[in-house]
């Protein structure tokens, strides 16, 4: 190992810990002791990573216990890259995991809901299909849209036991009271770019049915039997209508007349 | 010698010796909306690596209407592992999408093993260490098909293995590779207050004809048993010792883009305007209007 790599490889262990400073050969000892700096930068830049990522559960849980349980996340699992915007995946699991927060499971599914709008804020923005294509299609009395129907790029669809868009929009807010009033029910979400945001839309459990047989690849009419199966009065047309409307559908093939391509 | 061929320089006409600052998202609707009038715009590579997404987006509409610097943070010039792969493919592709006027990283590590720090940590001034940077450097520059520029940094510790001073360190790696240099002078400051060395001897040593940036910033000043020390934390206004330091810098690099770093506790954009204004009036000072239009190579 060459000397540089060996003080890297010491320093590295100081800065997150698994080492002392007087570890790292060739420091010199009248400034030695700046070496916290260092292991304090490194700290904040991690901790305040996962700050921007989930600022609704840091207001939830407060900015002393979320940057304490930060720190321990970021000594447990550092970051392999330094694009901040994608550390910290894992932290909703680790949440789960942690005997502080074990009264409270809303948590760890607000952390949840946070990674996906971050995940879908950095997807493209990409074109969707209309309702009026789909009246194009049905004019020129062409072949069905069923295999046509594809999920847009920055969908993610989101599931929780939890009110969690509730009380996200209540920890945003910092509304105390409002979180306290919330009824307990699960959620389904769709979450997805939307112009210059990310936009979060309760469905309902056939519309999230419909959405996650498409988003897995399956047909149009397996997609429709399994959101008529969950909610038999269910007209397959206005799931449709309700999905064109929020705008979840990437733009479909077409060719300048509006026929497939 | 050089470890590789002089890469080309990045493309004239782009970023001009006039003073910008970095693009910080909470002034993205202001500065979209009402198109201030200032120089140029500078932005941290890693925050706009992600292919799509909309701070890529933001990037494009920022790089249509102003020059754009893209200042790196996370490729670890400095690493002994040698550079990232992955790492430098993501900052090409930025830079073939957005192609900036100008393109710099840090005289520094940030990663070991598997790890990454998040900061810029400090190296040892030794020959060893002047190989390693001066590998990555060609090779960055190799990939990237340009100039890169490279920051002197801020230190808060000094090595007793160092065998010459900061400034040979840089003479020598941009005489090796043809890199030019993004002059901090905060960092000057800092690391010269830190370490006990005089920034003007500093600006003395160093060939800065190849300085094609200068960066101005804030620094807090932390009083501990035996002193001071200064912390580089681009929190607050340019000290009054680092612009004196700019126009002596300035005497030396002629006419060069000036950035102001204001990275934490982000002030509203008119104060930050205030500062790139006065850095502006400090160039207009030193030299006239037709050399500053010039833009930096």
């Amino acid at each position: 190992m060459s000397a540089l790599h060996e003080f890297q490889t010491s320093f590295g262990a100081y800065l997150t810990g698994d080492a002392a400073i007087e570890d790292c050969a060739g420091l010199s000892s009248d400034t030695v002791e700046n070496a916290a700096i260092y292991q304090n930068n490194v700290r904040h830049a991690h901790s305040g990573a996962l700050a921007s990522t989930y600022p609704a559960l840091r207001n939830l849980i407060g900015e002393d216990c979320f940057d304490a349980i930060a720190d321990q996340f970021c000594e447990a699992s550092p970051p392999a890259s330094s694009v901040l915007s994608e550390y910290g995946e894992e932290f909703p699991a680790y949440l789960a995991n942690c005997p502080e927060l074990s009264g409270f499971p809303f948590l760890p599914e607000v952390a949840r809901l946070e990674w996906a709008m971050n995940v879908a804020l950095h997807s493209p923005l990409s074109p969707v299909t209309q309702a009026s294509d789909l009246a194009r299609l049905a004019e020129a009395e062409s072949t069905d849209i069923s295999d046509l129907l594809e999920p847009t790029t920055s969908l993610q669809l989101f599931m929780s036991e939890q009110p969690v868009q509730d009380i996200l929009i209540a920890a945003l807010a910092n509304d105390a009271e409002r979180i306290s009033t919330i009824e307990h029910a699960p959620q389904r979400l769709a979450i997805f770019r939307r112009n210059e945001g990310v936009v979060v839309e309760p469905l309902t459990a056939a519309e999230f049915t419909f959405l996650t047989a498409i988003v897995l690849g399956q047909s149009f009419g397996k997609a429709a039997d399994q959101a008529i199966a969950q909610e038999p009065a269910i007209a397959i047309e206005n799931i449709i209508g309700r999905l064109l409307t929020l705008g979840v559908f990437a733009a479909l093939p077409l060719t300048s007349k509006g026929l497939p391509s | 010698m050089r470890n590789s061929t002089p890469p080309i320089k990045a493309p004239a006409g782009s970023v001009p010796a006039k003073a910008g600052t970095g693009l910080k998202f909470p002034h993205v609707d202001h500065i979209l909306e009402a198109r201030p009038h200032l120089g140029w715009f500078e932005v941290h590579a890693e925050n706009f690596m992600i292919k799509g997404g909309r701070p890529r987006e933001i990037l494009h509409e920022v790089a249509a209407t102003y020059p754009v610097s893209i200042h790196g943070v996370g490729l670890s010039l400095g690493s002994a592992d040698g550079l990232d792969h992955t790492h430098l493919e993501r900052l090409a592709n930025l830079v073939t999408d957005i192609r900036p006027g100008l393109v710099s990283e840090h005289l520094a590590w940030c990663r070991s093993g598997a790890t990454c720090f998040s900061d810029l940590l400090p190296l040892p001034y030794t020959a060893e260490a002047l190989e390693v940077v001066s590998a990555n450097v060609s090779r960055a520059q190799d990939r990237l098909g340009r100039q890169i520029l490279v920051e002197n940094p801020s230190l808060y510790v000094d090595f007793t293995i160092s065998e010459m001073r900061e400034t040979e360190f840089l003479n020598v790696l941009t005489e090796r590779t043809g890199c030019g240099l993004l002059l901090d002078v905060n960092n000057i400051h800092v690391s010269g207050t830190n370490l006990g060395y005089d920034p003007a001897a500093y600006l003395r040593e160093l060939d800065c004809g190849g300085v094609g940036e200068i960066h101005l910033a804030g620094h807090h000043v932390r009083q501990i048993e035996n002193g001071t020390i200064l912390i580089d934390d681009h929190g607050g206004h340019v000290a009054e010792p680092v612009w004196h330091l700019f126009e002596q810098a300035l005497a030396k690099t002629g006419p060069v883009p000036v950035q102001i770093e204001w990275d934490n506790n982000v002030p509203t954009f008119d104060v930050l305007a205030g500062e790139v204004a006065k850095a502006d009036s400090i160039l207009d000072r030193c030299f006239n209007a037709e050399v500053r239009n010039v833009c930096a190579a």
